[in-house]
């Protein structure tokens, strides 16, 4: 319901976009609250979200997954086709392309930013992700503005690789590459005439710790239906605080004009100050994430019971979703039992089946209850284990409160033990002595290609098990679908592979998922076109659009 | 002169220490930098693997420290692992504003809580004395997170405006923080000066009563209270990260909080080096102060 | 005095016999019942999982207020010896000590708690764990108290007085018990009741740094952490009283610290 909501919610939205640019007004800055500042302007090496959300704006790819329909959507190309066989796609760039210093972007640029992606020595984090079955993408130039891209075998989701890599400017990258300088390149302190880039916005301004002021991209090549250069805005800037508490408080005191990416409880601050500070709030339903209760399943792992798929079942049927997402979230998180949230449109499989009652799934599995109703095992030892969570966030030491209170409810004694976050990851990915933590994740794109790192044996981020192997049947079968799915372009047959696999995971419950926190934003009444999306920047996407809306 | 070349070495000295056994203890924490990198599934192990060759995090301690100090002797302080840049060019405009807050916050501090501490000595259980230390007590109680939130909270609903961001209510949260520890130390030990048999003696002459707390009593407690100097300043500059951080003051706080917590080394490092000057020359200026004002130190050598 | 010495006593036997003061136990939560106001069902409403925060105080107190007693008073004893010894002996100890002083002021003390927290097995109970790093703070918090102790000791050793006991050839230990110890009391009192309600509130900035480590046991610092958000400051004024009550609670502990100190002073 809230997401069909939200649904009619963008589409009036889209409705007034497609009227306004008529009688919309250029100009004007928008301010957004962050809380925390970026790290540098490098768009090879910032994988945090604070810089990417500004390296976001000061580049652009060729293709780009559109934040809203989740389709791969034409940014630098005019167009690009992939071959009957899936091992090639051609890309065909726009006309006239400039950086933001008015240089030309040509198909050069583009063969110099893969070939820095793929170079060991710079050590990118795309270096991995641009290959498919163990080998590089092979990028040529096949005309003065087509690119060819070439995979070693079929992979399915080929053109949504290009998406996310920011065409680098060859001439003011290349002398520093050439040196082997290009890791200390386009720092936190370097010049704004240093850095070009051929996203909507350039950098003008920056004070460290403080603010960070972007200008409009003189040569943009996006124009609006009447033919109106983009961006509207002249300037966007990004103020920077610490803590929820304080973004809030800078939104509320008529600092800035747009915050997002905080929780329930800030929303719910901000829900009661709204009226009088002319603020519009926006609640787009369930978002990527998933926080979940993750079980040691590592081989050596020193709770026999977690290897049990009615134990694991009986422990996701006791939780009481509806409490954490009311409770801790205060209202503003959806229940979720799999790992895929329903925001990833076309790939959610929908509503898990209902799930039995705890109590029968575990005295059919040979549990039994003791006097004072603590839960037994079938060699009559009870049942207790311990829950790590992240010390930092209280929405997840008020989840494990509520998860400790539930399982004891059929009998297990949980002892939440609240870790500094670092610490307790060593916990689970390196030394993988735990017996259960509170985990969320985020996806980088809807597309099934995200989670196989997550999801698969060889996937380094296989949380329950890193051990690289299948323990158990359903693990092989997860791989097995994963490898198909992976292979093939036939997009039915990749959706119901897919939806297999999150019933799978829903069954077999590796990890219990919880709630997945909704998208939040706030923004000041007047600032128009400001939509969250679901995949990469959640606010930012097309700030090129925004408004404000004439007095 | 040699009294402050020794000085100069010994600090030196201190530095080192601390540096040594900052960097010791950082390596007894679990975890480092690419942990939660670890745990992204869209960073490949591949390059979590290379990263960590790159920062040197794959080297011994000993040799990472040893990159460390040629590093300091080159200026460069290190270089922080979530920036890519050397740690001197990334708190250069930030320290002065840490520097100037706590110091302001110091100043502000003892401004007000050094008369009250002597004034409520003198007039114990007087209205101020009562309402001063009640008032303290009430500080106490909340730790400098709630009241930098209380003051965000107060100017939302009083509408005073912007207080993000301003020197202003940092420095009075951080004052008033800091305020009932000066202030029950003076409070404490002025009224124990109070009690010595000169004051009887002066007061017998006639001196007027504020003469006597301000002329000699207070001098003669004070060096208890020198003491508290470099003890309130080290509360200033550690509660000062968490001041920063809630009021959105631009100085090493959140930097350093961030730092703190993604072990990223070389900035938690510089800022430790700097809260240790800081301490050194505070101790030297109340050294100094001592040395000035109390003629009983001033007799044996230092 | 006398009405802080009773306030006290009532907190000590309410926290004593938590169980029978309180309807419901800390941790059971009322999730119909979240946020509710003080009332006749929750004395001092609920919190956001809809604990009654009444229990939570009681409860909190046993565990606050021993160990926030006993890391106030290990640092305080460490302070007082090795800041005496410096005072005292003065030279080259003293230089040392003062080193030591610095160092521990300044040193990222945060890590070792993080070091402290691994070390402890998994199950270990969440209560064991609190009083140990609380302990640990405590130790580590030693430099405060011994930079007071050094400075009080190094002017009372010139009075008159002290040196004329020395002058009839009092010994060292004599002059410590009966002349320099007493001189250092008031201080050491003010610092107790300074510190104490830091050590207590030492959590709500620990978690801050990500090291909350109370989980479901309820302690004061988690009850003053709970406020700290601005719709919580904004919906639920009454998760404010129970820093109230511990203010009232911390004020008592300053007025019978330093009258204990005056009365130990006079009687010597």
């Amino acid at each position: 319901m809230e997401m069909r909501l939200a649904k009619l919610w963008r589409e009036l939205l889209l409705a007034t976009l497609i009227l306004v640019p008529a009688w919309s007004q250029s100009g004007g800055r928008a301010i957004v609250v962050q809380r925390s500042e970026p790290r540098g302007f490098q768009p090879v090496y910032s994988v945090d979200e604070p810089s990417r959300a500004v390296i976001g704006l000061l580049h652009a790819p060729l293709l780009r997954i559109h934040s809203e329909t989740q389709e791969t959507e034409a940014v630098l190309a005019a167009s690009w086709k992939v071959s009957p066989d899936g091992r090639t796609i051609t890309v065909n760039l726009r006309e006239n392309l400039r950086f933001s210093d008015g240089a030309p972007l040509t198909v050069a640029d583009v063969l110099f930013t893969f070939a820095v992606h793929q170079d060991a020595a710079v050590a990118s984090p795309l270096r991995e992700v641009l290959q498919v079955g163990g080998k590089p993408l092979v990028v040529t130039a096949a005309g003065p503005r087509r690119a060819q891209f070439q995979m070693a075998e079929p992979y399915a989701a080929g053109e949504r690789l290009l998406a996310g890599v920011a065409i680098l400017p060859r001439h003011r990258m290349e002398a520093a590459y050439q040196q082997g300088q290009f890791r200390s390149l386009w720092g936190l302190g370097a010049k704004p005439s240093e850095l070009a880039g051929a996203g909507p916005f350039r950098l003008k301004l920056v004070e460290p710790g403080r603010r960070m002021v972007l200008e409009r991209n003189l040569h943009y090549w996006k124009r609006d239906k009447a033919g109106k250069p983009l961006p509207y805005l002249d300037e966007m800037e990004f103020l920077f605080t610490a803590g929820e508490d304080a973004q809030v408080a800078r939104l509320l005191a008529g600092e800035g004009d747009l915050a997002a990416s905080f929780g329930g409880g800030s929303y719910r601050a901000i829900e009661s100050h709204r009226e009088r500070r002319g603020i519009r709030l926006l609640d787009a339903g369930p978002s990527l994430d998933y926080t979940f209760l993750l079980f040691n399943l590592n081989p050596g792992g020193k709770r026999p019971w977690f290897a049990q798929t009615a134990f694991r079942q009986a422990v996701s049927a006791a939780m009481d979703r509806e409490s954490i997402a009311r409770l801790v979230y205060r209202g503003r998180a959806s229940p979720i039992r799999g790992p895929v949230t329903p925001a990833r449109l076309k790939w959610y499989a929908g509503p898990a089946a209902p799930a039995a009652e705890p109590r029968r799934l575990l005295s059919a599995a040979g549990y039994r209850w003791n006097g004072e109703g603590r839960l037994l095992d079938p060699t009559g030892a009870p049942v207790s284990f311990t829950l790590l969570v992240n010390a930092a966030n209280p929405a997840y030491t008020q989840t494990g409160a509520i998860v400790e209170e539930d399982l004891k409810k059929i009998g297990i004694a949980v002892q939440v033990v609240p870790m500094e976050f670092r610490s307790l990851v060593d916990r689970v990915v390196n030394r993988k002595d735990y017996d259960a933590a509170l985990m969320a994740l985020r996806p980088g794109d809807v597309d099934p290609a995200a989670d196989v790192n997550a999801w698969v044996s060889a996937g380094r981020t296989r949380l329950w098990n890193l051990s690289g192997q299948a323990l158990h049947p359903w693990e092989a079968s997860v791989d097995e679908k994963m490898r198909a799915l992976m292979a093939t372009r036939d997009q039915a047959r990749r959706r119901r592979l897919f939806h297999e696999v999150q019933r799978i995971l829903e069954q077999e419950a590796p990890m219990v998922c919880l709630v997945s926190p909704n998208l939040l934003l706030a923004s000041r009444a007047g600032l128009e076109n400001v939509r969250p999306g679901t995949i990469g920047d959640l606010v930012l996407w097309n700030a090129d659009e925004w408004y404000w809306r004439r007095q | 002169m040699t009294f402050l070349l020794r000085r100069l070495g010994g600090a030196l000295v201190q530095l080192v220490a601390v540096s040594a056994l900052a960097f010791a203890l950082m390596e007894l924490a679990p975890g480092d930098y690419l942990e939660d990198m670890r745990v992204n599934p869209q960073i490949p192990a591949a390059t979590v693997a290379r990263w960590r060759a790159e920062f040197g995090l794959d080297q011994p301690a000993i040799v990472r420290y040893g990159r460390w100090v040629r590093s300091v002797a080159s200026g460069e302080f290190g270089v922080s692992m979530a920036y890519g840049i050397p740690v001197s060019e990334l708190i250069a405009g930030r320290l002065g504003r840490t520097v100037a807050l706590s110091l302001l916050a110091l100043g502000l501090t003892w401004l007000l809580a050094l008369p009250c501490g002597v004034w409520c000595a003198a007039y114990r259980g007087g209205w101020l004395d009562r309402l001063l230390g009640g008032g303290a007590t009430v500080a106490l109680a909340l730790p400098e997170l709630l009241v930098g939130l209380l003051v965000l909270q107060g100017a939302l609903w009083a509408g005073w405006g912007p207080v993000s961001g301003r020197i202003g209510p940092a420095v009075a949260v951080l004052a008033a923080v800091s305020f009932p520890s000066v202030f029950r130390h003076t409070r404490s030990s002025v009224g124990q000066s109070l009690r010595l048999p000169f004051v009887d003696h002066l007061r017998a002459a006639g001196l007027s009563e504020t003469r006597i707390l301000f002329r000699h009593v207070l001098p003669a407690s004070l060096n208890p209270l020198v003491s508290l100097l470099s003890l309130s300043l080290a509360g200033i500059t550690s509660a000062s990260l968490v001041v920063e951080v809630t009021l959105s003051w631009p100085g090493m706080g959140q930097l350093l909080l961030e730092a703190i917590l993604a072990r990223d080394v070389a900035v938690v490092l510089a800022a430790v080096m700097v809260a240790a000057t800081l301490l050194q020359v505070a101790n030297l200026i109340g050294d100094g102060l001592l040395y000035l004002a109390d003629p009983r130190i001033r007799r044996r050598p230092a | 005095m006398k009405a802080c010495l009773v306030f006290l006593l009532a907190i000590h036997l309410l926290a004593a016999m938590a169980g029978f003061v309180t309807a419901y136990p800390p941790a059971e939560q009322h999730r119909e019942n979240a946020w509710e106001a003080p009332g006749a069902r929750f004395p001092l409403g609920t919190d956001g999982l809809g604990r009654d925060q009444w229990s939570r105080l009681v409860h909190g107190a046993r565990i606050s207020l021993c160990s926030g007693l006993a890391a106030g008073v290990l640092s305080a004893g460490l302070g007082l010896l090795l800041g005496g010894v410096a005072g005292l002996a003065g030279g080259w100890v003293d230089r040392m000590v003062t080193r030591l002083m610095e160092l521990f002021l300044a040193l990222p003390w945060m890590y070792l708690l993080l070091a402290a927290r691994a070390f402890f097995p998994l199950e270990t109970d969440a209560r064991v764990v609190f009083t140990a790093l609380l302990l640990l703070l405590g130790a580590i918090g030693w430099a405060r108290p011994a930079r007071l102790v050094r400075g009080i000791v190094m002017s009372v050793k010139e009075r008159e007085s002290v040196l004329a006991a020395r002058g009839f050839g009092a010994g060292q230990w004599y002059l410590l018990r009966r002349h320099i110890v007493p001189e250092t009391l008031p201080a050491l009192a003010t610092y107790l009741s300074l510190a104490i309600p830091q050590y207590v509130a030492a959590e709500v900035t620990l978690s801050f740094l990500g090291l909350g480590f109370s989980g479901s046991t309820p302690s004061w610092g988690s009850l003053v952490g709970s406020m700290g958000s601005l719709d919580v400051l904004t919906d639920a004024w009454w998760m404010g009283l129970p820093v109230v009550v511990l203010a009232v609670v911390f004020g008592c502990y300053s007025i019978v610290s330093s009258a204990l100190a005056e009365t130990q002073r006079q009687g010597r």
